[in-house]
């Protein structure tokens, strides 16, 4: 305990907390570093920071030789296909195993099987029997990957509900309808928000490396010719607008999960720890 | 009359296909608006016999009566409070009773002044629209016990309600409870492990053992207000002690006996 506090002291003399946040110093220390690095490369390769500001910009207003928009479109189509899917055949699936024996007898080895298979893999598979497609081949790939993680999150979930609750509700005749609504889907709700948080940030990934593969389209599409013509400046500028992009939609969802769980004392506490 | 309980029998088959019998042919009489314990070591199947009268569990044989009319114990007017306070974490306490009571068809009309009224027996008036996890465990578990109330039913049920709380808890819930009795002059059967709080507690007392078989029934007679600490009630709960641990002695060697004599190896 002694050894802790008198580092947070250090620290605390060195760092205010109020006037510079740990994590904008670690940012502030990585785009130093990044500059640094960035003088022994040629800019193509490694950008330094106002090179890539400019970069970002002339890929932003479509500027460059893709047009952005066009691009990322079809991209963003993918994801939300992909993502929609997944979580609606990934819950109802992960809720039927939780709840039913047979169901979770015969479905746990084929949702096992598929999660193991590497991303790359199926994007390669999609394409030899599909062909170059729009969406199909993306979005199967997505669906493939991302729902035995959804299936598993919300089984666990389903499965762990508390029979003494159930058992209350039976005291009071509670129909199967009032259980549902204020027993099982409230318990479930932390499991399908983890779920959508991992499907989403593995959605918009796996969606770039389907588009890589296999796509005439898409800013997937966009980075594996920039690889090809040795452009790496390029493909940080392509991806770092979308990676913004998924990272406000996925503090969106944090969000979300967070008000809707305001009846737990525990998560106030550690939010002021940190505060 | 009351709530009479008839050669109940319950057997429960265990995993290895072995019989368990549970209840053996059990016989009681609950007298309308009186405050009876059941009381009995762990396994003698006092929760069972409550669970059954909750229409939790079936049974194999007998039957059970109300107001002297034959009926399904699912159809018996009761309200249930268990060991653990069993509430939705994720509902405000009204929202907790206002479960119940859309549960039981109770009007929603009516809804807002059953809830202030419970809440205010059980001294939680002021916590209407708390969430259960941010109360104590005794507030927790008398919203279990306002929530049992809220669908006003003739009979409470009660297993164990305090055994997890501590014993200072414990004691103002047990008052507050006798109060409430009084007040609404409900008829309570109440499971307890406790013989001090069942002395304290109980017009009447019924004891089970391991057997499934009721082994004795006693009327407390002390007047009201009792006195936890009172000679009296503890003299009384010294010779209930004794009493139970001579029929367990006496029981353990009946089945000794049985087994050396039938040669089973156990």
């Amino acid at each position: 305990m002694d050894q802790h506090s008198s580092t947070r002291e250090t620290l605390a003399r060195i760092v205010p907390d109020r006037v510079l946040p740990p994590s904008v110093v670690a940012v502030a220390l990585f785009l130093v570093v990044w500059q640094l690095v960035s003088l022994s490369f040629d800019p193509n390769t490694f950008p330094g920071l106002g090179r890539l500001v400019e970069t970002v910009v002339t890929v932003v207003t479509s500027g460059g030789r893709f047009a952005f928009a066009e691009h990322v479109g079809p991209t963003l189509v993918r994801i939300a296909l992909g993502f929609t899917i997944s979580m609606s055949v990934g819950s109802v699936l992960g809720i039927a195993m939780g709840l039913y024996e047979p169901v979770e007898d015969y479905t746990t080895a084929p949702v096992m099987a598929i999660m193991t298979f590497p991303a790359v893999v199926w994007a390669f598979m999609g394409i030899l029997w599909f062909g170059i497609t729009t969406y199909v081949v993306h979005v199967l790939v997505i669906v493939l990957v991302v729902t035995p993680y959804v299936t598993v999150n919300v089984w666990k979930g389903a499965e762990s509900v508390e029979q003494d609750l159930v058992e209350m509700a039976a005291t009071f005749d509670a129909t199967r309808r009032e259980q549902w609504r204020h027993i099982h889907v409230p318990h479930l709700q932390p499991f399908l928000f983890a779920s959508a948080r991992l499907a989403f940030a593995l959605s918009w990934k796996i969606a770039l490396v389907a588009e890589v593969f296999g796509a005439t389209e898409g800013v997937g599409y966009v980075i594996s010719y920039y690889f090809q013509t040795l452009r790496a400046d390029l493909i940080i500028a392509w991806a770092l607008p979308v990676m913004l992009l998924m990272f406000g939609v996925e503090r969106l969802l944090k969000r979300l999960e967070t008000r809707s769980f305001e009846w737990r004392p525990e998560l106030e506490e550690s939010a002021g720890r940190r505060a | 009359m009351g709530l009479r309980i008839q050669h109940l029998t319950k057997t429960f088959e265990e995993e290895d296909g072995d019989e368990f019998v549970v209840l053996d042919d059990i016989s009681a009489t609950v007298d309308e608006g009186s405050f009876t314990s059941i009381m009995g070591p762990s396994g003698c199947g006092k929760s069972t016999l409550l669970n059954i009268l909750a229409g939790l569990h079936t049974y194999d044989a007998g039957e059970v009566a109300w107001r002297g009319e034959t009926v399904d114990p699912t159809n018996l007017p009761i309200g249930y409070v268990f060991q653990e306070p069993r509430l939705l974490n994720w509902r405000s306490v009204e929202e907790n009773l206002t479960f119940a009571m859309r549960a039981q068809g109770i009007p929603e009309s009516d809804h807002d002044a059953i809830v202030g009224d419970v809440l205010s027996t059980v001294g939680l008036a002021d916590e209407r629209d708390t969430y259960p996890l941010r109360l104590s465990g005794g507030m927790r578990q008398r919203v279990g016990i306002a929530r049992a109330l809220a669908v006003d039913p003739e009979i409470l049920l009660m297993d164990e309600p305090f055994s997890d709380l501590d014993e200072l808890t414990a004691r103002n819930l047990r008052e507050d409870l006798i109060d409430l009795w009084q007040t609404t002059g409900k008829t309570i059967v109440f499971v307890t492990h406790d013989i001090s709080e069942a002395v304290f507690l109980s017009d009447e007392i019924v004891f089970l053992d391991t057997a499934g078989q009721i082994f004795n029934e006693v009327s407390i007679d002390v007047p009201r207000p009792r006195d936890p600490d009172d000679r009296d009630l503890l003299a009384i709960e010294s010779d209930l002690m004794d009493d139970f641990f001579d029929h367990m002695e006496a029981l353990e060697e009946e089945t000794a006996a049985a087994s050396t004599g039938g040669g089973r190896a156990d």
